[in-house]
């Protein structure tokens, strides 16, 4: 090994130190190749990335796959929640209370013989706060009267 | 015996030739980014073992086999900065200090061995890429050309840069009176 420099002052002598202190790091001696000594490597490696033409295929099964359970979960779902031939025109989504309000009001005119064309129902919105001051939308249904059915 | 050996042979001879040939300048390039000789060689053995395995595998051609090693090794020693390993371990007690211990440490050694703390110390504060420059001169003995056809620039710019981190190393330890005294 080399011999030390007294004092490193002159970049020769930090030449002899750099090169003694690199060298003493330096393993020896250097290991054998890894294969020869039966490794393994430790981390999994980078998936392989697929080939080109698989990419577009795939995201065209993708898109069809969409469609098909769009398509598939609407009809079902019409087919649950379709209306009973009793229940009267849609209102969207009311409180229980109201719709079955709306609903006996329906029967009473169908009992009468009456026809309830959509241009003789009128609505009117309305907000509302209640003394604990918590707010409402007030929804008024009202049927015109329309001549008897022949 | 057949005159050509079968390609899993062949392959295997390749490996051995490419890891004589280059895997010191792996470790070394990965030493100097962590400066640390066991870091470092494992980092260097995991680089041999994906090529291994990209051979395997039979992925891409790795056209420039040099550059591939040198990719890889970079990539894996920064990944190694997120590691579990490096967050949560420690350094074996044999590097404590930074300095490597051969055994027990006579009288006559501990001066040079506070002499290499602050060498350490030193390369430790300057940038990488002077450290990639000086780990390749001084633990692989390469001139100036090859180490400025390795990592890919201008053999005035390594010139450069040797002579500075020589001049700071050396302005550094005279102020902090590294040295044997008497």
């Amino acid at each position: 090994m080399t011999d030390m420099p007294l004092r490193p002052t002159q970049p020769d002598d930090v030449d002899v130190l750099l090169r003694d202190w690199f060298q003493s790091q330096m393993p020896k001696p250097w290991p054998a190749s890894p294969l020869s000594r039966g490794l393994r490597p430790t981390v999994l490696p980078f998936r392989r990335p697929e080939p080109r033409y698989y990419r577009p295929m795939r995201s065209r099964l993708a898109l069809a796959a969409s469609v098909a359970v769009l398509a598939l979960g609407g009809w079902l779902i019409a087919g649950r929640v379709s209306t009973p031939p009793d229940a009267g025109p849609d209102l969207g989504p009311t409180k229980p209370e109201a719709t079955e309000l709306w609903r006996r009001e329906w029967k009473q005119h169908r009992n009468r013989g009456t026809e309830v064309r959509p241009d003789k129902i009128k609505t009117s919105l309305s907000l509302e706060q209640n003394p604990s001051g918590e707010t409402t939308i007030k929804v008024d249904v009202t049927l015109e009267d329309a001549p008897p059915m022949k | 015996m057949s005159a050509t050996p079968p390609p899993a042979d062949r392959h295997r001879a390749d490996f051995e030739v490419l890891y004589q040939r280059h895997s010191r300048e792996v470790w070394a390039l990965v030493y100097a980014r962590w400066l640390n000789a066991d870091t470092a060689m494992d980092i260097t053995q995991e680089t041999f073992l994906r090529l291994w395995k990209q051979w395997e595998d039979g992925g891409e051609e790795i056209l420039n086999p040099r550059a591939w090693l040198l990719r890889v090794a970079r990539n894996l020693a920064e990944d190694h900065a997120k590691s579990a390993f490096r967050r949560n371990g420690t350094y074996p007690p044999q590097t404590m200090n930074g300095v490597e211990a051969n055994g027990l440490l006579p009288l006559e050694n501990l001066e040079k061995e506070e002499t290499f703390g602050q060498v350490r110390k030193e390369l430790e504060d300057l940038p990488k890429a002077d450290r990639e420059i000086l780990t390749l001169r001084y633990a692989l003995e390469y001139e100036t050309g090859e180490i400025a056809e390795l990592l890919g620039i201008n053999a005035t710019a390594v010139h450069m840069r040797l002579s500075r981190a020589r001049q700071r190393l050396a302005e550094r330890l005279e102020s902090r009176g590294v040295g044997r005294s008497s």
